[in-house]
């Protein structure tokens, strides 16, 4: 019996690995959409894109930082679409810019284009995008003073970006009513430090799951409106979004909902996947939960009345 | 605000900086430049070790003045700009964009460095040559193929370029990419099986922590908890209000008291660099 | 089956036990996949199929790690890095070196308005950025410690105004008194249960629960990374204590975040390997 509790402690890591998988493919196929609980600050990012101008009249873009690579992608690409999906829906503008990594621009070019077509948005009218800049301390403080002098040219098609409607009237951040960077490194301290604090600039954060605790002091302090946690986060915003587009279906200012499996790359919504996320936390609590009762009961065979004494 | 006499010091800089587009011209002022530059550094070189290190320490406090004057530097509203403005915020741009462009050139270090390791191997023949080599072709095609189709983005370029291009990319570099940070979710996975035991108090509260935001995240854990009404006062118990919970008022004041250490000391730590009092690392080798 | 994996100690190197043949099994393996990769290329069906089958093929060979370190994952490894360097090379050169140097730097008489152009000075941005490249050549590195030096001195004089950007709100904000005399949510319904507890008049005053652990915990925290005093008394050591547990908690808190957004990408990735099967099923079906 002793052998066996001790055995516990030490399963090897690959019988660790396989029941993960197994439990991940599994549930990859058996698994449905979940509906999950929005947390608040989700919400608050989704009422502070309701509330930012960026539709033609207003002259003002909202500017979506897509500083995420491959590596992060099923986390930032479905914040990204979730988020990308709801200023479609509001038909609010927007612009994509990369700083510090520069697949971002690629990426989030791909993600809205994608979503472009069903939703009939068009590429230097209703969206455009910026490319990838080195976030740099120069680049932002020359940046928020000149946009387009910036920029010179537009990351998709390498065209002089004022020759582009969207542009009209974009000068400088002011002309920008919401930053929401997606990102996956440090690149929100910039946008903090340059454009928030600042112009106080309204910013938003969509970030991996990693990065999720050191941003709350953000949030409690106001420099960020919200947050989207991982792929949590990016499964509560699809959960507004499939709302909103709902009514829109009803009142028929869309036609047909729309269908993940459009997107390449990223073939399943958010909160399809969510459902697996949870099968593979509860593998490792039950692991870590296992791994401990070998521990207390191995320790009580072998030194009973010191464990006794000691507790 | 009292006004600076620089005005007549601007107008001839800006003669002296005015854009040159005839080729002749443009390249006399490059070539002219570059000799200008090599002339400075080779006297810069001649000086002493000592003379060197007060040059740089002298730099260093100017480089730094910059930033600090335009901070501190009382501000007079410019209605053009619709903005607070004093006499450096219009060089903001072009000095920082220079800046800018000199740090992005430092990108040919690191393939240096990565060519050095490799190509040592490589013509060594030493154990895992073959590895090197991989590294070679990879970066070989991807810059020739890069270039060739701009990124993909040519007009010009063949379809066999741009699908060479869109092989490297898309077929090989973000499959791999994104398959390395999926293994961390098995390293993880098994970390903490193995290193993840209550032997004291902390190790229970820390596990009590994760375990309560990993279920506050998901359906299951907040299945759990399902039972309570979500209107009563007990709803703070529902597993996914405990996890906001102790995001938002646990970790958070513990986090940001470890961020106003960290940043109180970041802001010593750069007046240091700034006033060249930080030394070790730059003025070591001069002695 | 051993606990722990052998390392070798050189990164990169081939493994002790490694066989000869390999070199020529993985370079073999890399011209047989171009090669199948031009051929596919021949037949619009199966064209669409080649990055799915090589994304199949680079992911099945970096999970094989997980069995054992084998040379295939060497192998890939070095493969990326390679590809992810020249990446990094392409586009810093097509989104910032080439439109805000070069093409701002050559002349050009055709230049629209607001398009820089014939700007000859930046000339003096790659002469400077050189000064970098002397770090090889031990009797001029002088320079590149010099322009370090400088370029550190430049981001240090920006450190006041991070400072007050990013961390002043942050400090503003950890004012929050847990008594107030007026009602935090103003009137307005609160939307949350935190707001309600965090909220609860006592007669003519506020009460903020919330506020105080606030307090408490950041006081704490704080006291335990304090050591200008020496921790001996209890009026120090029971708090710094305290504050050691509420470390903990924040740790868990990103343990907990952490574990999530791992598995996260291992999902991406198992999706991406079901949708290519489910695709390639539905073709030999069909």
């Amino acid at each position: 019996m002793h052998e066996f509790f001790r055995k516990l402690q030490h399963i090897d890591r690959r019988w660790i690995y396989l029941v993960l998988l197994i439990g991940l493919v599994t549930t990859l196929y058996v698994g449905w959409p979940v509906k999950p609980e929005v947390i608040p600050y989700v919400q608050n990012l989704y009422d502070a894109v309701e509330a930012a101008p960026a539709a033609e009249k207003d002259q003002q873009l909202i500017l979506v930082g897509c500083t995420f690579s491959a590596s992060t992608m099923p986390e930032n690409g479905n914040q990204l679409r979730a988020l990308l999906r709801h200023l479609m829906l509001r038909g609010k503008r927007f612009a994509i810019i990369a700083i510090a990594e520069p697949q971002g621009a690629q990426f989030g070019a791909d993600i809205a284009g994608t979503l472009a077509e069903e939703y009939g948005y068009e590429y230097g009218k209703d969206w455009i995008s910026f490319g990838y800049k080195p976030g740099t301390l120069a680049f932002f403080t020359a940046f928020v003073n000149n946009i387009p002098g910036n920029v010179p040219k537009d990351g998709l098609r390498g065209e002089p970006i004022t020759g582009y409607e969207i542009m009209d009237g974009i000068r400088t951040i002011r002309d920008i009513s919401l930053v929401i960077e997606d990102t996956s490194t440090a690149s929100i301290l910039s946008w903090i430090t340059f454009v928030q604090g600042k112009y106080r600039i309204k910013l938003g954060y969509t970030c991996t799951g990693v990065m999720v605790a050191e941003a709350i002091p953000f949030l409690d302090s106001g420099q960020l409106v919200g947050m989207l946690p991982g792929m949590k986060g990016a499964a509560d915003y699809e959960k507004l979004v499939d709302e909103l587009e709902a009514q829109a279906l009803r009142g028929g200012e869309k036609k047909t909902p729309y269908d993940p499996s459009t997107m390449p790359l990223m073939k399943n919504s958010a909160r399809r996947l969510m459902f697996t996320q949870g099968v593979a936390h509860i593998i490792i609590i039950a692991f870590i939960v296992l791994g401990n009762v070998g521990y207390f009961l191995s320790r009580r065979r072998r030194h009973p009345a010191k464990e006794a004494s000691h507790d | 605000m009292p006004e600076l006499p620089l005005a007549g010091m601007f107008s001839w800089l800006t003669a002296l900086f005015s854009p040159l587009d005839k080729p002749g011209w443009f390249w006399l002022a490059i070539v002219v430049s570059t000799l200008l530059f090599l002339g400075v550094m080779l006297a810069l070189h001649q000086l002493s070790p000592a003379a060197k290190k007060w040059l740089t320490i002298v730099c260093t406090f100017l480089a730094g003045l910059y930033f600090a004057l335009e901070f501190f530097w009382p501000t007079t509203y410019d209605a053009a700009l619709d903005k607070r403005v004093n006499f450096i915020t219009p060089t903001l741009e072009p000095v920082t964009t220079f800046v800018a462009i000199v740090g992005a050139w430092t990108f040919g270090l690191g393939i240096i460095s990565l060519a050095l390791v490799h190509g040592k191997r490589l013509f060594r023949r030493a154990s895992g040559w073959h590895h090197s080599l991989a590294f070679f072709l990879a970066l070989i095609a991807m810059l020739a193929f890069g270039f060739w189709t701009k990124a993909g983005s040519s007009e010009t370029a063949g379809p066999a370029a741009q699908a060479v291009y869109t092989t490297l990319f898309r077929g090989v570099m973000i499959n791999l990419e994104a398959t390395m940070f999926a293994l961390l979710a098995f390293y993880i996975a098994s970390a903490a099986y193995r290193a993840f035991r209550v032997r004291t108090a902390e190790a229970a509260v820390l596990m009590i922590a994760a375990f309560v935001v990993m279920l506050g995240f998901v359906n299951f854990g907040v299945a759990m908890t399902a039972g309570i009404p979500k209107d009563s006062w007990w709803a703070f118990f529902r597993m996914e209000n405990l996890s906001f919970w102790t995001l938002g008022w646990l970790n958070m004041p513990a986090y940001r008291a470890v961020t106003l250490g960290v940043e109180v000391g970041a802001l010593a730590m750069a007046m240091r660099i700034w006033l060249s009092l930080e030394r070790g690392a730059f003025f070591s080798q001069e002695k | 089956m051993t606990e722990q994996e052998p390392r070798d100690p050189v990164p990169g190197a081939a493994l002790e036990n490694e066989a000869r043949f390999w070199p020529v099994i993985l370079l073999g393996a890399m011209a047989l996949l171009i090669g199948i990769g031009i051929l596919m290329h021949y037949n619009e069906g199966a064209k669409a199929q080649w990055v799915p089958l090589l994304g199949v093929l680079m992911t099945l060979g970096i999970f094989s790690v997980l069995y054992k370190e084998n040379p295939v994952f060497r192998f890939l490894e070095h493969i990326l890095v390679g590809l992810a360097t020249g990446f990094g090379v392409l586009f810093i050169w097509f989104n910032y070196l080439e439109p805000n140097w070069y093409l701002a730097m050559m002349p050009n008489a055709a230049a629209q308005a607001g398009e820089p152009h014939g700007q000859w000075w930046l000339i003096f941005a790659l002469l400077l950025a050189l000064m970098f490249y002397t770090v090889y050549f031990p009797k001029l590195s002088w320079m590149n410690r010099f322009l370090i030096g400088v370029m550190m001195g430049w981001s240090a004089g920006f450190a006041f105004q991070g400072f007050v950007s990013v961390v002043a709100p942050q400090l503003r904000t950890s004012f929050k008194p847990p008594v107030t005399g007026y009602d935090l949510m103003q009137g307005q319904a609160a939307e949350h249960i935190h707001q309600q507890m965090n909220n609860i008049q006592i007669g003519p005053v506020w009460f903020h629960p919330f506020a105080l652990i606030f307090i408490v915990v950041l006081l704490c925290t704080m006291a335990y990374f304090f050591f200008s005093v020496e921790h001996r008394t209890k009026w120090i050591r029971q708090p710094a204590n305290a504050g050691r547990y509420f470390i903990m908690i924040a740790l868990g808190a990103i343990f907990g975040t952490t574990v999530m957004g791992r598995i996260t990408l291992l999902i991406g990735r198992l999706d991406f390997l079901k949708n290519t099967f489910a695709d390639w099923w539905q073709a030999l079906v069909k």
